[in-house]
């Protein structure tokens, strides 16, 4: 496996690591589960377009 | 109406921005689906919070939705199409295969037909959710069409039959949401019909000229009059008699009719067309998936044998079918309302997926049987497994993180009211040139759904309510709403990634996009002419 799917596999864990927070934090009303849910979220959502911008060296 | 959302320019093309920006970077900058789906899904959760009002609670039940969607809709399909794909190729199957369908016929533009649109139509009368381009792409690669040709080819082949195939679900959904019966249905289904055989015509066209321009449409005209005949025509008479199995019955019709076909005097020789771009070299083809002990046609087929006929015992079978259904994955969502009182009800079982009648189910098993078969039969190496598994986590996962961003963004604009405020703003703004636009919207559904059923759902009402403010003739409409979703397809970014994933070309959807665009909105164009004629 080279290291871009190494980190894309991370990203893709990240967004699922993700949904009990948001799940829970949305369904019971609480934003602290909310809010972590979507920051873990956005970290995971976030790294395909970083790397793709590092690989093309606009980054 | 049953929101409150004020359809206004602002409002509108903040709800269009998301799209553009998409297919700008897709196609214009060649960004990955992954690369574009994540950057335009943080746009699209600005433009919910600031512009469409949604609260953070909202915003975390709807991006569930979109993960819980893309897992179990699509890709429980990517994954073991994938692996069947690279359970083929371990054990070299591509180049017997190849060769065994030569003997049907030597002609490799009929030979390209018969799987991009005969197979992949007749895939899609029995499984849908993907699974005809997930199969249809990489045997096209396997019979030596290059990879992006085979994505284009068998998204341009099968989606003619979404609306009346798997067993016509997107059509059941239409007639649920437009409430028709009795003769509404039969008309409809006509003019549905009508605008599904010109899609299917232009399908089997269009196949012809990337084959060789023309010199490839003079070649293949009788093909593709024979099988539009067949696949079209069948579907439009068909549906008169019984709308539930009317796309599979064309789908068979269509693909039997290419065994006919390689007999007749057009194809029982090689193509004259020796320089097709499509078509990528035949030694470089064969080397790559040859073997020292050669197999068989029918044993390098096996693992699609198998897939067919446990989905045509499972699925047309009603009570296996039935029996198989009781267990169901499912989540339950609270209703959620945005601050623009834009509101989703709250859904006891959501997104519910029964893994022992889908195709996703199948495609595994007959991964995993045709494996033991290959084994068994001495075609796959000490090792194989692993690189079989290792080559398919190495595809899957680019694709996943991919999925997950589209299907979240797609989710979220259609739950605050994006999709519906685009809707509506078309029909508002054309008036009574709102019948030429009406494909255009059940593309739109599709293209942001990924799904004929999904854009029928979406837009189905808000057309026959727009039909009848215009005064246009409904069924015409929803005639149009339904074959617009069915060409929506071919753009879907999940279908595209799909197709890219199988065939190892991720990163390369914008270049697809590019043919698949102009297929589908050229189309819509013949057909909202159409529409204007008929009116």
């Amino acid at each position: 496996m080279d290291s871009k799917t190494k980190i894309l596999t991370i990203s893709a864990l990240l967004c699922f690591l993700a949904t009990p927070f948001l799940y829970i934090g949305g369904q019971s009303g609480s934003l602290g589960n909310a809010v972590l849910g979507l920051l873990i979220f956005c970290i995971g959502m976030a790294i395909p377009p970083i790397l793709g911008l590092i690989k093309r060296g606009d980054f | 109406m049953d929101f409150m959302i004020p359809v206004t320019a602002g409002n509108w093309l903040f709800a269009f921005l998301p799209i553009v920006i998409l297919l700008v970077l897709l196609v214009k900058f060649r960004w990955g689906a992954a690369e574009a789906g994540a950057f335009t899904w943080f746009l699209v959760v600005l433009i919910s919070v600031f512009v469409y009002k949604t609260s953070i609670h909202t915003l975390a039940l709807e991006t569930v939705k979109g993960v819980w969607s893309a897992v179990f809709s699509i890709l429980v399909v990517v994954w073991p199409a994938i692996l069947i794909y690279e359970v083929t190729y371990e054990a070299g199957a591509f180049g017997p295969f190849r060769k065994g369908i030569e003997k049907v016929t030597p002609n490799r533009l009929l030979q390209v037909m018969a799987f991009s649109w005969g197979f992949a139509g007749f895939l899609q009368g029995v499984t849908g959710f993907g699974v005809p381009v997930a199969i249809a792409a990489p045997l096209l690669v396997g019979i030596g069409v290059r990879p992006l040709y085979a994505v284009i080819f068998a998204l341009i082949g099968h989606a003619w039959n979404n609306t009346f195939g798997t067993l016509s679900v997107s059509w059941a959904a239409l007639k649920d949401v437009a409430q028709l019966s009795g003769p509404e249905v039969a008309v409809t289904a006509l003019y549905a019909g009508m605008f599904i055989w010109l899609f299917n015509l232009v399908a089997g066209l269009t196949i012809c000229w990337l084959y060789g321009r023309g010199k490839g449409i003079k070649e293949g005209l009788p093909a593709v009059l024979a099988i539009s005949i067949m696949q079209g025509g069948g579907t439009l008479l068909l549906s008169q008699w019984n709308d539930n199995i009317s796309g599979f019955v064309a789908g068979v019709l269509g693909f039997l009719v290419v065994f006919i076909l390689g007999r007749t005097k057009w194809y029982n020789k090689p193509s004259n067309i020796t320089d097709s771009p499509i078509l990528f070299d035949s030694i470089q083809a064969e080397d790559k998936t040859s073997k020292d002990k050669e197999m068989g046609f029918h044993l390098a087929f096996s693992p699609y044998y198998i897939l067919l006929a446990l989905t045509l015992v499972i699925l047309l079978i009603q009570p296996i079918k039935l029996a198989l259904a009781f267990w169901q994955i499912s989540i339950p969502f609270p209703s959620t309302v945005t601050g623009y009182g834009f509101a989703n009800a709250e859904t006891a079982a959501y997104g519910a997926f029964t893994p022992l009648n889908h195709g996703a189910t199948f495609l595994l098993a007959a991964a995993l049987i045709g494996y033991a078969i290959f084994k068994f039969k001495g075609y796959i190496n000490v090792g194989g497994i692993g690189r079989i598994l290792g080559r398919t986590v190495e595809k899957c996962i680019p694709a996943t993180i991919a999925m997950v961003s589209l299907t979240a963004l797609s989710v979220l604009m259609r739950d605050t009211g994006q999709a519906t405020v685009l809707a509506y703003g078309v029909g508002s703004a054309t008036g009574m040139f709102y019948a030429f636009m009406s494909p255009f919207v059940g593309i739109l559904g599709a293209f942001m759904t990924g799904s004929n059923v999904a854009s029928n759902l979406l837009f189905g009402s808000f057309q026959q309510t727009a039909a009848h403010v215009i005064g246009a003739n409904e069924a015409v409409i929803l005639g149009a709403q339904t074959a617009g979703g069915a060409a929506g397809n071919v753009i879907a970014p999940g279908n595209v990634l799909l197709g890219t994933t199988t065939v190892g070309l991720l990163g390369s959807e914008g270049e697809v996009l590019r043919v698949t665009m102009v297929v589908a909105l050229g189309l819509a164009v013949v057909m909202g002419v159409a529409i204007m004629l008929i009116m």
